[in-house]
């Protein structure tokens, strides 16, 4: 089943909407976590804060809409959901790359190493990465026919993934990933906390800014597809 | 500024903005199609007007 053509002009408005939010919110987001957001005892380099833990929330949020699409498409076999699993699954990946860039740089900065195979946070994430990496691989070599629904059931149970890395830094005892919230409350100040809040509204923002104009662009461009066979098979 | 953030926020921004230069590619692609299509259209159109 597809949306009407007509329908979608207010889609590309609402985009440009969603654009327009997120290039405001992020503005905001950076000024706040650069110059009036506190510091902490690890100085200038725990800004990288405001940028890497929004993206990785955001990434596994991404992995989250894309499993709600795939259990709304098994149940109502609606391509929309099939498109909404798949640009979600990419723009999840593209988070996920810019997370493990950021927090590489981090580890850098503050443990003197690019990568720690040691803690379950990072390989845990890593896992998950090459996952969600794989399901593009796998879904280009499926039939056509079958392709929606192989990509609806790879997305849910791919996100069986997700909770074991988001509780892997406060299951094991020894990690060395910092964790803003846990069991015992906020471990950090309450300024960086509400800067770390405005980051991730930000993100989450972005995120769907990226989502509406790929479903736009993708729509748009099955309806011209479509609209060039008629034409020529009319000529 | 540290090295670090700066670094950072660079390569972030950078990856975001060749991703935006993607989505212009893609757009660029669209509006070619859809030009392409007006032409096919119109002459479609002609030649149902002519004689």
């Amino acid at each position: 089943m597809t949306e009407p053509a007509v329908g979608r002009r207010s889609g590309g408005r609402d985009a440009a909407v969603w654009a327009a939010a997120a290039a405001v919110l992020m503005f905001v987001a950076i000024i706040g976590g650069f110059f009036i957001a506190p510091e902490d005892r690890e100085g200038e380099i725990q800004r990288l804060l405001y940028l890497h833990v929004p993206l990785a929330v955001m990434s596994l949020g991404a992995f989250l809409v894309a499993c709600v699409a795939g259990i709304l498409y098994l149940r109502r076999r609606e391509d929309r959901y099939d498109e909404v699993v798949t640009v979600s699954i990419a723009i999840g990946l593209l988070f996920v790359v810019l997370t493990i860039i950021s927090g590489s740089i981090w580890a850098r900065g503050f443990w003197g190493t690019w990568w720690r195979w040691e803690d379950p946070r990072l390989v845990t994430y890593l896992i998950i990465a090459l996952i969600y990496g794989a399901f593009f691989v796998l879904r280009s070599s499926t039939d056509e026919s079958r392709r929606g629904r192989f990509s609806a059931v790879y997305s849910i149970v791919a996100f069986a993934a997700v909770p074991v890395s988001f509780y892997a830094v406060r299951a094991a005892r020894d990690t060395v990933h910092p964790v803003a919230l846990d069991s015992d409350g906020l471990q950090i100040d309450s300024g960086i906390f509400f800067w770390l809040l405005v980051s991730q509204v930000a993100v989450i923002v972005l995120f769907v800014a990226l989502l509406k104009l790929e479903l736009l662009q993708r729509r748009t461009d099955r309806d011209l597809r479509r609209l060039r066979v008629l034409l020529e098979d009319g000529a | 500024m540290n090295d670090y953030v700066a670094a950072a926020f660079a390569v972030v921004w950078f990856v975001l903005l060749v991703y935006v230069a993607f989505v212009g590619l893609r757009t660029a692609r669209i509006s070619r199609e859809v030009e392409l299509l007006t032409r096919l259209a119109e002459r479609r159109a002609e030649e149902d007007r002519a004689p």
